[in-house]
């Protein structure tokens, strides 16, 4: 809690009453006797065998022999069906096909969404409290973090569906913002962290996506929610980290002994240096800064810092880079408070920046379709994806229905 | 004990879902009346979060996540109450009043009814998430857990609420009265 208002904000929300009125407590009280209990049977979890705990039962022998008959069958024909079916894979980098759209809705289940049919199925479904789906680059696994005693795990799943698997093997106090390397072996995560940005005590985790090991990174300084690969191999990880309150940029070597190589200095305020997104040759990355509002181009060879100043009396935040590397998206702050989705060419400081799609009033979650012919807008607290066109031409709403409660990513296919 | 009860609870025991409703009723009511302003709707929020935690307390797999459920079902039923309160008359009714100390000069009067405005223009997620980490005191990672975002996204939510209402305050003109979410 750093400015006036969240002091002032805080104050007054300790103010007024503690105590609700007795009698609706009776009231609430009387309803639950009227109310009666759900079987456990009719949640799915309950009958659905999720875990290796089932009692055995004894099977006759000839059975036996029969269902063993029948399983080898079944997995001769599986293995010639993934054999004949071998699916070609995007490059972990530039325009790809457009896939399904992965998300978490409010009750805790991972669904994906095909904009292009407009059909949606849950994933996972049950009681677990599933959250912050991610694709591999190369679309074929969904990274995810399940809420368990203690905090949470970082989860994968094919994007078919199937049995999850961890990927911490032990629970982690917290996961944000899961990020894959290129080549789809490790998942990068900041666990931990406090109660705003510039003020967390996070910590870099490098995961194996087989399960195989976890590791915290002990760097000198605290990693605050981003974390980000550098294309195109995965070599170097941008960071966001935060030393004495001050936080600042720099690209870590996991797999060197080298120390961290800083890119800018540790003079950020608490929301500077935020939202990174690499170019897709890594050459570049865009940052965004809260206050002011505005976002900036970093050339990492040549050490340059370019700020966008839009013109239209408008603010740029949450920059987005393209597929093919040639334009940003950015969410506009609009002079009025109101947010919207905008493009412009990514070279250009001066550059106009094309407003397109609906207004959303508290904020815009985007991604742009793998083809970058189309940017996904969900707002905040809205339960309606939109495709927008980046060339400013007419958005359409999905069909989905469900609530979506956080991220939302799309997947690459092969072009 | 909390998990006791719960367990008991599960298998259908009432008495021990009273006893676990009765000690979480006051915060319940607390933490609803500061998402929505308002008392009546808060009662009603309280009562459908805990009727639906008896209804599917069969669901919770881990006892010991039981406050933590309580509090995703009472946003859940505050979310519903706002939208309901969407579909009813609007009132005009006095904000704030049982909080004011008799030393309260106008000046601070009007600062109040300015937050109050401008808290009621947040969404209820903003308010949820500014509610649970300001009044509550709960860390970024079980806000996180009770809303079903990522903890990123309440770093987002609680600075764009905080963002949203410094413009609002340093916008808007000095009330005396206010909008409220319903009745």
């Amino acid at each position: 809690m750093n400015s006036a208002t969240e002091r002032q904000l805080a104050n007054w929300l300790q103010e007024g009453a503690e105590l609700g009125p007795q009698l609706a407590l009776e009231r609430t009280l009387a309803q639950i006797h009227r109310t009666r209990q759900r079987p456990a049977w009719v949640f799915p979890e309950r009958w659905i065998p999720m875990d290796l705990t089932m009692r055995r039962v004894a099977v006759p022998r000839s059975a036996a022999y029969l269902v063993l008959v029948g399983l080898l069958i079944a997995i001769a024909l599986v293995a010639i069906a993934v054999v004949g079916s071998q699916q070609r894979l995007p490059a972990p980098f530039g325009p790809a096909a457009n896939g399904v759209v992965a998300f978490a809705t409010s009750a805790g289940d991972i669904v994906v969404g095909d904009p292009a049919t407009g059909t949606s199925s849950v994933l996972l479904g049950g009681a677990d409290n599933d959250t912050y789906p991610v694709f591999s680059r190369d679309g074929s696994q969904i990274a995810f973090i399940r809420s368990v005693p203690g905090g949470v795990k970082v989860m994968r799943v094919g994007v078919s569906g199937g049995q999850p698997r961890e990927i911490t093997p032990t629970a982690v106090p917290s996961a944000g913002l899961l990020k894959w390397s290129p080549d789809g072996k490790r998942l990068a995560f900041v666990s931990g962290g406090g109660q705003t940005p510039g003020t967390a005590n996070g910590t870099m985790w490098i995961a194996n996506a087989d399960g195989s090991g976890a590791q915290p990174f002990d760097l000198e300084f605290t990693v605050d929610s981003e974390v980000e690969w550098r294309p195109p191999n995965g070599d170097e990880l941008l960071v966001r980290g935060v030393r004495d309150g001050k936080a600042g940029l720099l690209l870590v070597r996991p797999d060197a002994l080298q120390p961290p190589r800083p890119l800018t200095a540790f003079d950020g305020a608490e929301n500077s240096y935020l939202w990174l997104t690499w170019s897709p040759d890594g050459s570049r990355f865009a940052y965004s800064n809260a206050e002011p509002k505005e976002v900036h181009v970093f050339d990492v060879d040549a050490g340059s810092d370019v700020t966008i100043e839009p013109r239209d009396n408008i603010e740029l935040m949450f920059p987005r880079w393209s597929p093919d590397g040639t334009r940003l998206a950015f969410m506009v702050w609009l002079a009025g408070g109101q947010q919207q989705i905008g493009v412009a060419p990514a070279g250009d400081p001066r550059a106009v920046v094309t407003l397109t799609g609906p207004t959303f009033p508290s904020g815009i979650q985007h991604d742009w379709s793998p083809d970058g012919r189309s940017i996904l807008a969900v707002g905040w607290d809205s339960n309606e994806p939109w495709i927008v066109d980046p060339a400013g031409g007419p958005a359409r709403r999905t069909a989905w229905t469900a609530e979506i409660s956080d991220w939302v990513e799309w997947q690459r296919r092969a072009p | 004990m909390t998990s006791e009860l719960v367990k008991r609870a599960q298998q259908g025991d009432l008495e021990a879902f009273d006893a676990l409703a009765t000690a979480a009723y006051h915060r319940l009511y607390a933490i609803a009346r500061r998402i929505l302003r308002d008392g009546y709707a808060a009662e009603d929020a309280v009562q459908d979060a805990l009727v639906r935690a008896w209804r599917d307390l069969r669901s919770l797999r881990d006892p010991d996540r039981f406050d933590a459920w309580l509090h995703r079902l009472l946003v859940h039923a505050c979310q519903d109450e706002v939208r309901r309160s969407r579909r009813r008359p609007i009132e005009v009714r006095e904000t704030g009043s049982e909080a004011r100390a008799p030393h309260d000069d106008l000046a601070q009067v009007a600062d109040r009814d300015q937050l109050e405005r401008a808290f009621l223009k947040l969404t209820v997620e903003h308010r949820a998430a500014l509610v649970l980490t300001y009044y509550v005191g709960l860390p970024a990672n079980e806000v996180a857990a009770v809303l079903g975002i990522k903890p990123g996204t309440v770093y987002s939510r609680l600075h764009y609420g905080a963002e949203a209402m410094r413009e609002i305050l340093t916008t808007a003109p000095a009330s005396t009265s206010s909008p409220g979410t319903g009745r």
